[in-house]
């Protein structure tokens, strides 16, 4: 599907990766060197399409075309963006799945001051805590991990080697062999990825209102569990168009479909 | 209650739902054609089944949730404007390709004028349920055969947002009343967006009077104890909230690429369309206005075979496509019975109940004979002894005993956790999501006595963060298709939704700017933001 100069300076906004800003500079016919960082690769291809936006009028779908032209113009013409940064200071991690966690960043102006001043001298890293079942007091934890990270980045998946496990991070520097923590994460639990095997069972008695304690069998039908083994984040779907396997936008990788195709 | 020889209940959930597509400033949009095609190709011919089967003495239970962005667009004047332009249109094409087809294959002729009879049942039968398909639906529940439950508000993927009380508490009053208002009566159940659940979600639930919900296997399985049966009875959680959970072998029956029923040679092809099969001089009146073709409904093609190349596949033929369908129900039918018989004598002669919940939308718009396999279904259900269709209401009066427990956090996305809402290619959302929440609270708690012009910014505020919650959005962008779309609602709603917390807080509202938005993104129109309060 062709796009227009307007979506694809939208699409670069985007932060897409630099194999996909050289195949765009290819279809555009735009001259990269090899040696060209992503930050001049997007210089070059936004400056191409604003030249050819001059011919080119904007919509605000991807395809459809207004037929009444509104009066009032109430976006701004020029392709919308969000703001980069809301500047301030925050690490926030989501559970991905039972392996993985994502965690995402953004400062303060103090903080990048800070940052900059440290820059070159310490080593960034963000460190993550297990803390289930207890209240994490800096030193607690049952385990600790760390692993470096460019600040730049804004937010990476980090694998964690336990499901059903409450974690914290905290990113910071080490200086001196000290951990200097800058900001703290909210806590998060991985889901579970296995039965619990407890001794009993409790059962409710609707009727009567009442609880019953029971010993455990297990589970009397053994279920077929699928394997989870999605771990190459971050893309990970093939959306092939099979025939009578799931396609168009809401029954592709759907929903609904995860029992089917294992 | 269960005959003697009933040895297990089967309940089907059909969980009906699209994104909030909307364009009303646009003579067409492309994106709205996602509802034309699922009130044609699925929500209409389920009626038409639900009907024929009535009228038969059927049997049939089934379970279905309409979510409240799909009421608000069967609700929706100017879809209904155009929904009936577009089918009106389609009848037109339909018709020339009557005229068309006359010199060539006669099997294409054949087809043609069964697209030509059908297109009209099909905008007759809209009309009869007074251009609103959950008119329709609700005749069914009041002769006792459906049951129709709710979702959250729009359908935001809640597990991922767990942090935020306000926002998981909203999505499920706001859930609830979109039901009454559209449907008249409380929602007794509620289909959880993505299957997603976390512990701590079923407090909600009970505080808006929902009695159950659904999970994934998994969700049971790696329950905080072991379920006794498995998947096969519902439990209840320690709020007091049932909760069901999916079969994995009637998915997989019905789905599997490999094996599943849709994938049979007989069945028509999804890919041959007449919106790009036909020249473009011809077919362009009735592809989108950019010249960018789209599929129209009209095909004539077959699976064949599932590697043969789309210009090898042969005509359809309905006939055959019938007889796929009667086998495949036929099929399905045994299958349950079998598990049924399986399952009662491992239980010791203890009811199972199983739970089949699909996409509505897999049937007819994508399994084109989707609808009438159900159909055929519940016909060969009918005359069995052991299976009884049920809705998840009826087994709860059945049993006396439920297991207690907390399911696991778990969706049924592809790997059964969060990555089909959060990976790489969608990540980037969830910031805006937060400063967005984040604000909302803040303003919230600020302005103590607002204005009825400050109550609509904030009103139209939580519309806008509504919006940009839909898991729809992210789910598209990992799928690859119609990305922009996508994004761009996304980056729309956010933008709309600062800059009018920027203008509340300024204390500078323009209210034409407000009304354009009011106008534009009018789901809801009744929404309150006091429901975002902790």
């Amino acid at each position: 599907m062709k796009k227009s100069a307007y979506e694809l300076l939208r699409w670069l906004e985007s932060e897409p990766k630099i194999q996909e800003l050289r195949s765009l500079a290819k279809e555009l016919g735009v001259k990269l060197k090899r040696t060209m960082k992503k930050r001049d690769i997007m210089k070059k291809l936004r400056a191409k399409l604003e030249d050819s936006l001059r011919d080119e009028r904007p919509s605000s779908s991807a395809t459809s075309t207004g037929a009444e032209e509104r009066k009032v113009v109430i976006e701004p013409s020029k392709p919308p963006s969000l703001p980069e940064s809301y500047g301030k200071d925050k690490l926030v991690l989501l559970p991905v799945n039972p392996n993985w966690v994502y965690a995402y960043w953004d400062f303060s102006e103090e903080t990048r001051r800070l940052i900059k001043e440290k820059a070159g001298k310490a080593r960034f890293v963000i460190r993550f805590y297990d803390v289930t079942y207890i209240i994490f007091d800096g030193t607690n934890a049952h385990r600790t991990f760390e692993a470096d990270v460019d600040l730049h980045w804004g937010n990476y998946y980090f694998n964690v080697p336990n499901p059903n496990a409450d974690y914290l991070c905290q990113l910071g520097y080490l200086e001196e062999e000290k951990f200097v923590p800058l900001l703290t994460s909210n806590v998060v639990k991985t889901p579970p990825a296995s039965p619990f095997y407890g001794k009993e069972e409790i059962w409710m008695k609707i009727s009567r209102r009442l609880e019953i304690k029971r010993p455990s069998e297990g589970m009397k039908v053994n279920p077929v569990e699928r394997i989870a083994g999605s771990s190459q984040m971050p893309a990970f779907v093939s959306t092939e168009n099979v025939s009578g396997g799931g396609a168009f936008i809401w029954q592709l990788v759907r929903r609904g479909q995860s029992g089917g195709i294992r | 209650m269960m005959s003697s020889h009933a040895k297990g209940y089967f309940v089907l959930v059909l969980h009906a739902h699209l994104p909030y597509v909307r364009h009303p400033e646009f003579e067409e949009f492309m994106e709205e054609r996602w509802l034309f095609e699922a009130i044609t190709e699925t929500y209409i011919p389920l009626l038409m089944a639900f009907d024929r089967l009535r009228r038969d003495g059927i049997a049939f239970k089934l379970t279905m949730s309409l979510t409240p962005p799909l009421l608000e667009m069967f609700a929706s004047s100017d879809l209904q404007q155009k929904y009936e332009r577009h089918m009106e249109k389609l009848i037109e094409l339909a018709d020339k390709e009557v005229e068309r087809t006359r010199n060539e294959d006669p099997q294409l002729q054949k087809l043609a004028r069964y697209y030509s009879r059908h297109f009209r049942e099909v905008l007759e039968t809209y009309r009869e349920y007074d251009r609103n398909p959950a008119k329709g639906f609700l005749e069914f529940e009041k002769s006792g055969h459906l049951e129709i439950i709710t979702c959250n508000a729009t359908h935001a993927f809640l597990p991922l947002l767990s942090r935020h009380m306000p926002v998981v508490k909203s999505q499920i009053e706001v859930g609830v009343q979109a039901h009454e208002k559209h449907l008249g009566r409380c929602p007794k159940g509620i289909w959880l967006a993505e299957c997603g659940y976390y512990p701590g979600l079923d407090k909600f639930l009970s505080l808006y009077g929902l009695k159950y919900f659904f999970v994934d296997s998994h969700g049971l399985w790696y329950a905080d104890h072991q379920p006794r049966y498995g998947v096969y009875r519902p439990a209840v959680t320690p709020e007091g909230v049932f909760v069901f959970a999916r079969d994995p072998e009637s998915s997989e029956e019905v789905w599997s690429a490999q094996v599943g029923y849709p994938g049979d040679s007989r069945y028509r092809e999804f890919y041959r369309d007449v919106g790009f099969d036909r020249e473009l001089e011809y077919i362009r009146p009735y592809i989108d206005k950019s010249g960018e073709r789209v599929n129209t409904g009209i095909k004539y093609y077959r699976i064949t075979s599932k590697d043969a190349d789309l210009s090898k596949k042969e005509y359809y033929v309905l006939e055959d496509a019938l007889k796929a369908v009667k086998e495949h129900a036929s099929d399905f039918a045994r299958k349950k019975e079998r598990q049924v018989e399986r399952l009662y004598e491992l239980f010791d002669e203890n009811a199972p109940v199983i739970v089949a919940p699909f996409d509505a939308e897999l049937f007819g718009h994508w399994w084109y004979e989707g609808p009438l396999f159900l159909e055929e279904f519940f016909r060969e259900l009918s005359k069995s002894q052991s299976v009884i269709p049920s809705t998840p209401s009826e087994v709860l009066d059945i049993f006396d005993e439920y297991q207690v427990l907390t399911p696991a956090a778990s969706t049924w996305g592809a790997n059964g956790y969060f990555e089909v809402w959060l990976n790489g290619s969608n990540d980037w959302i969830y910031r805006h999501y937060d400063e967005m929440i984040e604000r909302m609270s803040e303003v919230i708690d600020r302005v103590s006595s607002p204005s009825p012009l400050e109550e609509r910014c904030l009103n139209q505020m939580l519309r806008e963060l509504f919006l940009a919650l839909s898991s729809d959005w992210a789910f598209i962008m990992t799928t690859g298709t119609t990305v922009d779309y996508a994004k761009n609602r996304v980056i729309t709603h956010t933008l709309r939704f600062h800059k009018l917390y920027e203008q509340l807080k300024s204390g500078r509202i323009d209210e034409n700017y407000l009304k354009e938005l009011e106008w534009q993104d009018a789901i809801f129109p009744w929404i309150d933001f006091r429901s975002f309060k902790a």
